[in-house]
């Protein structure tokens, strides 16, 4: 995409989680453009909508607004709790992994 | 070190979300942070990763059961723990030789393809992981190290091998058992292929979460005596702990998060890693139930694990006679009292299946009768096959519960059904000779030399003859 207010980020599902997505770890994704700004929490919904192939397992993704406990989200190798969690503000060229706990994921 | 015990030590503290993390690393107070652990603490890529192998290091040298030039058999499943184990081991034997590890490892991969779906090419992208680390590695299918007995012959793979283990998971219904038996039979197969690899110590790769896990469910499942098999640093396999089977788990002072980051930081790849829980609901399985217990807890209180994990370590066997059941070879209760949880359990079991009738006779007269009319039905074929009432008695509680719902026994490995006959034998051995025992409390028969139940033998023919004149 040529516009320069779309965001273009790679998604990494690991540990398990890529069974959910079927089976593709890593995802380039381009964010369409938005009047607010892209978020973490925000982002949580559009995989949700976008990504996410088992739709009737998204309860093993996501509880409430964020992620299942046990899920940790790490944007370009840093703890998102350093980074406001659901709050972050994502740039372009954001890598944001999604690491499962979770025995057998 | 000292940070270890810092988790425990703190109680139920709060999180304190309002307050703003520190942005610089505690250890360096130079660099960004990178990583938060237990809320709090930031630290910086570059001290995070020593202080892990660090960790690890001190969990495995603590135990100072590894010696030097030991073979040593890693268990990597291909789980993002496992991944890190591994990678643990061998920057370990890259180390200046002060500092390097002296064990001989060889790896061992146990292939479960035959029960869940992998992706096609894992198990060649496994042994491609293998040869890169350049270890000596193995990689066995569960059905040919279950019931194979040159399993680590490559072609070893017999369908009916295959079409035997998962005989045994279809007639189990219920998926707490399934993985419960799941996580046995692969205990047996690893226990098995150390003894084959000539192997005298075994890593484990579990985390403290996952760990605590275990222990949580372990009590629900009527496991609470084999806690300690299924959790402790140091797991011996018998008494004497020169000659035998040691389990370790070094990474049992590590939390979920922190192996997380490892695996990111030094760019580990992780393999799909299924078992029967793998995308099922929460309410399925004891198992899940816990471990979604634990993990919301976590969320609001970060020292959830460490305080169950800590005190699951304060537990301890207090029984000193030695019966172990035939499929986890865990201590069982025997010789419990007449008011135990457990004949507490198989008492209103007993009432809820026979109704009013239970109340007249009391459990230990149907108990007998029940035993009585099982040996008539089944001595017509007593030599061939094992009943499974008899089988049955030599398994501890939880184990009951799995075998209870299989419909034959034949598919177990063979190496559990031979330790039964034997058993078997001991005891009609130890009926025989029982009048000319000395010590009434020989609670071993097995320990007894043989020439002397020769000699006893020969007295009882003797004896025969005596009267017969």
């Amino acid at each position: 995409m040529e516009n320069s207010d779309s965001l273009k980020i790679t998604t990494e599902f690991t540990s398990g989680l890529q069974i959910l997505f079927g089976h593709v770890k890593k995802h380039n994704v381009v964010l369409p453009k938005m009047e607010k700004p892209w978020t973490l929490g925000l982002l949580l919904f559009w995989i949700k909508d976008n990504l996410l192939i088992e739709k009737d397992k998204c309860d093993l993704f996501m509880k409430g607004n964020t992620v299942r406990p046990g899920i940790i989200v790490a944007v370009n190798d840093q703890d998102w709790e350093l980074l406001g969690n659901l709050n972050y503000q994502i740039k372009n060229n954001d890598n944001i992994t999604f690491i499962s706990t979770l025995h057998g994921g | 070190m000292c940070s270890i015990n810092d988790g425990g030590a703190e109680g139920f503290e709060e999180n304190k979300s309002n307050e703003p993390l520190e942005l610089k690393c505690r250890k360096c107070l130079v660099k960004f942070g990178d990583v938060v652990l237990r809320q709090k603490d930031v630290y910086c890529k570059s001290c995070f990763v020593p202080m892990v192998t660090h960790k690890f290091r001190a969990t495995l040298g603590k135990s100072k059961l590894v010696n030097r030039g030991e073979r040593v058999l890693v268990c990597v499943s291909g789980s993002q723990c496992s991944v890190a184990l591994l990678h643990l081991v061998w920057t370990g034997l890259q180390q200046s030789t002060f500092k390097k590890l002296t064990f001989d490892p060889v790896i061992l991969y146990i292939d479960e393809s035959d029960l869940f779906d992998y992706p096609q090419n894992q198990r060649n992208k496994i042994q491609k992981v293998f040869n890169n680390y350049g270890l000596n590695y193995n990689i066995v299918s569960l059905a040919a190290a279950l019931y194979s007995d040159n399993c680590l012959d490559q072609h070893s793979a017999v369908d009916s091998h295959k079409d035997k283990l998962q005989n045994i998971f279809k007639n189990i219904s219920d998926l707490t058992l399934k993985e419960d038996m799941l996580m046995k039979l692969r205990k047996h197969a690893i226990t098995k292929l150390a003894k084959l690899l000539k192997c005298t110590r075994i890593l484990t790769a579990e985390n403290e979460h996952k760990l605590s896990i275990r222990l949580l469910s372990n009590v629900a499942l009527g496991r609470g005596s084999q806690i300690l098999l299924d959790i402790g640093l140091v797991v011996n396999d018998k008494n004497n702990v020169k000659t035998s089977l040691v389990t370790i788990r070094p990474l049992r002072d590590l939390s979920a998060k922190e192996i997380s980051y490892y695996v990111l930081f030094n760019k580990l790849e992780d393999f799909v890693r299924s078992n029967f829980l793998t995308a099922t609901s929460e309410d399925d399985s004891i198992q899940k139930t816990t471990e979604q217990f634990v993990n919301n807890l976590q969320v609001e209180f970060p020292s959830t694990v460490s305080t169950i994990f800590r005190t699951g370590e304060k537990i301890s066997q207090k029984t000193l006679t030695k019966a172990y059941c035939l499929l986890c070879q865990g201590i069982m209760d025997v010789d419990v009292p007449p008011s135990s949880a457990m004949e507490a359990t198989k008492y209103s079991k007993y009432v809820s299946l026979m109704g009013i009738k239970a109340l007249k006779l009391s459990l230990n007269d149907t108990n007998d009768k029940e035993c009585n009319e099982n040996k008539c039905s089944s001595c017509n074929c007593k030599n061939k096959q094992i009943s499974k009432e008899e089988f049955m008695e030599s398994l501890c509680y939880a184990c009951k519960h799995i075998i209870q719902d299989t419909d034959s026994l034949d598919d177990l490995p063979s190496e559990i059904l031979m330790l039964h006959r034997e058993n078997l034998q001991f005891k009609k051995m130890e009926e025989q000779i029982k009048d000319f025992l000395l010590l009434q409390n020989v609670q071993d028969v097995k320990k007894i030399p043989s020439f002397l139940v020769m000699q006893i033998h020969i007295q009882k023919d003797l004896n025969q003859l005596d009267k017969k004149r």
